[in-house]
């Protein structure tokens, strides 16, 4: 059976009333989150994790996944409107879509972005759909040392490589993989790092760390910030819909935006941002009206946001067919999976075909709601963004401690996510990065297990890690990930500062 | 040469782009440089409430 | 920019070390029960402390250096409501119950943000707080702890 096939019955599985009710309130949540600065989609997942533990397991999926998308259609509203990105995918499109505002033509860029969205988070839907069983059928013969060179080569990615600072990077990695020692070791079954307390058996919780990281984290370091600019929303002048002027410059961008996000999506570099970037410095290189860059181009509104739709949509390639998360929100929608026992990856695929192919169909579905939720409906989002700062961040942490209490309520997970959430503050203010110790927590014990069975398989013999060619060509990559980015930044730091004296000269 | 100068272009734009984007996510303002690699226009971009 | 010295920074560096030295510290006390693959309990744990050593002394080398980017300045007593709201929502939870703890939540992060009318925000907070207990407590059946407040309206409890 093909792709196609599957496809197919994913659609029957997907279209039943429940799973549709679950990817409704999915988008619409994730809209809504979307266009509220201050949550994403990682936040909103992690949230709803502790209150999805009872329901059912395909449509809780169903119902994150829609939230990724979704967040990724909202986020653009608070941009053109407010020039306040509602998420950080979304700030390229506040560089245009704003001005376009400014000028009575917020109708026309609200179109294009909601559209440019629906047609990226369409074509990438399909090519995830298209090249999940090749990527499988590889990842089938993957054996532990694999598993381990792969995981290696997203800490790798995720922390040192892309970043601005690898030793910031690298630091908040090593402190996720800290944490992921704690609890009880699944092997031997002996206590780590837990100094006798109950609670640290378990090890820690993932939802609690990252609800401490993204939401209470990310409201100390708001509250904190000197000045808090007053937000006006841009009406919405003149006609919503798009002349045929703006078609004939938007298709194009559309479909570069979409071809840019889905490859850098699915690499694990981590983040939808830098395709946002990516597209932006191309369409600005290929316009035929250079002079309206800076002023309202359309084409800066839509390869952005097609661009930001279609690396959600390339994050699930690497997520579903080899579990491996490339962004904080894919990694809190691996927790997902394990919350219900479910190992994304090539098994699923084989043991859970229902489960993965409904998911990816549904994707399909969830996007044509969020058009229909995004277009005519808009004028009900723009409302939300009237909430003022103090109730919505009370809201936030309010939402937040819910989660926590309600998994477990004890005053010592609290105190954890106080902990945690002074700690994501500390982090924030000295710019470590949050994703690598989301990811370091979660893959941390993955690769961990990994590498004690390919070394037990091996009896002990450290080159059985680079004794199969994938395994070692993963390393390989890696350590370039590694290593290269530290040349180059230090090759570059001098050409800055010659730079500097050329400028004196 | 044009075929190297512009993959060469076409990476360091790519650097540009994950600078930018690690920047932002830390609700900061990117590098000067960054900014101009990516064809965005600085004063712009701080009006952007991040 | 001048190369300054960076005491924040250095103070980091040492957080890194002592984290480390815990991890070794603890790592030592586990029975290594290696077996045929040489690796185990221990060495994962061993590994990182090790790391993180090494991102320690770097980073008391980017710190004398001034590597660190400058530090966005930052209102102190916001931060320090927020904090006060969720200690007192951690200490009260079991005491006052959901609806009271978490509406002292909310009341002090709303001042946080510049709500500073706490006799017209703690009301609203706590009443906020205990919708959101009777939708999540009794229809989603999650175990948020009651307090005197919910059993005065809830008897059963």
């Amino acid at each position: 059976m093909g792709a196609f096939d599957f496809l197919l019955q994913g659609l029957a599985t997907a279209a039943e009333p429940m799973m549709l009710l679950y990817a409704l309130i999915g988008v619409t949540l994730g809209t809504a989150v979307g266009v509220l600065p201050g949550i994403g989609p990682a936040l909103t997942v992690a949230l709803l994790l502790p209150v999805t533990y009872r329901l059912d397991a395909a449509g809780s999926l169903i119902m994150f996944a829609g939230i990724y998308y979704g967040g990724m259609y909202g986020g653009s509203t608070t941009s053109i409107l407010l020039n306040t990105p509602g998420e950080s995918a979304s700030i390229i499109t506040a560089l245009e879509g704003n001005k376009m505002a400014r000028k009575g033509r917020g109708g026309p860029a609200l179109a294009t972005a909601a559209i440019g969205s629906f047609i990226a988070g369409l074509i990438a839907t399909l090519l995830l759909a298209f090249l999940a069983p090749s990527i499988v059928k590889v990842a089938l013969v993957f054996g532990p040392r694999e598993y381990f060179a792969l995981m290696v080569l997203a800490f790798v990615t995720v922390s040192a490589a892309f970043g601005d600072s690898a030793l910031r990077g690298l630091t908040s990695l090593f402190l996720g993989l800290a944490l992921a020692c704690v609890g009880i070791d699944q092997l031997t079954g002996q206590a780590r790092l837990s100094f006798g307390v109950p609670e640290l058996l378990d090890g820690i919780e993932v939802t609690t760390m990252a609800v401490a990281m993204f939401a209470v984290g990310e409201a100390l370091f708001i509250a904190g910030q000197r000045n808090h600019q007053e937000d006006e929303v841009t009406a919405v002048k003149g006609s919503v819909w798009m002349s045929r002027r703006d078609w004939a410059r938007s298709w194009k961008p559309w479909l570069r935006g979409t071809f840019i996000g889905f490859p850098i999506g699915a690499m694990p570099a981590g983040g939808a941002e830098i395709g946002t970037f990516l597209s932006y410095a191309t369409e600005k290189k290929l316009t035929k009206h250079p002079e309206e860059f800076g002023n309202g181009a359309i084409e800066g509104v839509a390869g952005p946001e097609a661009a930001n739709n279609a690396s959600a949509a390339g994050t699930l390639v690497p997520l579903l067919t080899l579990g491996l998360p490339t962004s904080a929100t894919a990694a809190i929608m691996l927790a997902g999976f394990q919350q219900f026992g479910l190992q994304p990856g090539p098994l699923l695929f084989a043991t859970n075909p229902t489960l993965v192919w409904g998911l990816i169909a549904s994707l399909l579905i969830a996007n044509a709601m969020l058009l229909v939720l995004n277009l005519p409906m808009i004028g009900l989002w723009v409302k939300l963004l009237t909430v003022p700062k103090p109730w919505l961040y009370a809201g936030i942490l309010l939402f937040a401690t819910l989660g926590t209490i309600g998994a477990n309520p004890s005053s010592f997970e609290l105190g954890m996510l106080l902990g945690f959430g002074v700690l994501g503050y500390v982090m924030r203010l000295f710019g470590y990065p949050i994703a690598p110790i989301v990811v370091g927590l979660i893959l941390g014990p993955m690769a961990e297990q990994q590498l004690r069975r390919a070394l037990a398989i091996s009896q002990g013999d450290w080159t059985t890690l680079v004794h199969s060619p994938i395994a070692a060509v993963l390393l390989g990559i890696a350590a370039l990930a590694l290593i290269v980015p530290l040349i180059l930044r230090a090759r570059g730091k001098g050409q800055v500062l010659s730079q500097l004296a050329g400028d004196e000269d | 040469m044009t075929v190297l100068r512009s993959i060469r272009s076409a990476f360091s734009t790519f650097r540009a782009a994950i600078h930018a984007a690690s920047a932002v996510e830390m609700h900061r303002v990117p590098a000067d440089k960054d900014l101009k690699m990516l064809g965005i226009n600085k004063v712009a971009f701080q009006t952007i409430h991040l | 920019m001048p190369r300054r010295r960076d005491t924040a920074a250095l103070v980091i560096a040492a957080g890194l070390a002592l984290v480390a030295g815990v991890m070794l510290w603890d790592s030592a006390r586990l029975a290594d029960l290696g077996g045929y693959s040489g690796v185990g309990p221990a060495s994962v744990p061993r590994v990182v402390a090790y790391c993180l050593l090494g991102l320690a002394v770097w980073t008391v080398v980017a710190a004398l250096k001034g590597d660190f980017p400058a530090r966005p300045q930052q209102n102190v007593p916001p931060v320090l409501w927020i904090i006060a709201g969720l200690a007192a929502q951690l200490v009260l939870l079991h005491v006052a119950g959901f609806s009271i703890a978490t509406g002292i939540l909310f009341a002090f992060t709303a001042r946080a943000f510049g709500k500073t009318n706490l006799a017209k925000t703690l009301p609203i907070g706590i009443v906020f707080a205990f919708v959101v207990w009777m939708v999540f407590s009794q229809l989603l059946m999650l175990h948020l702890p009651p307090g005197p407040l919910e059993h005065l309206i809830f008897r059963q409890g």
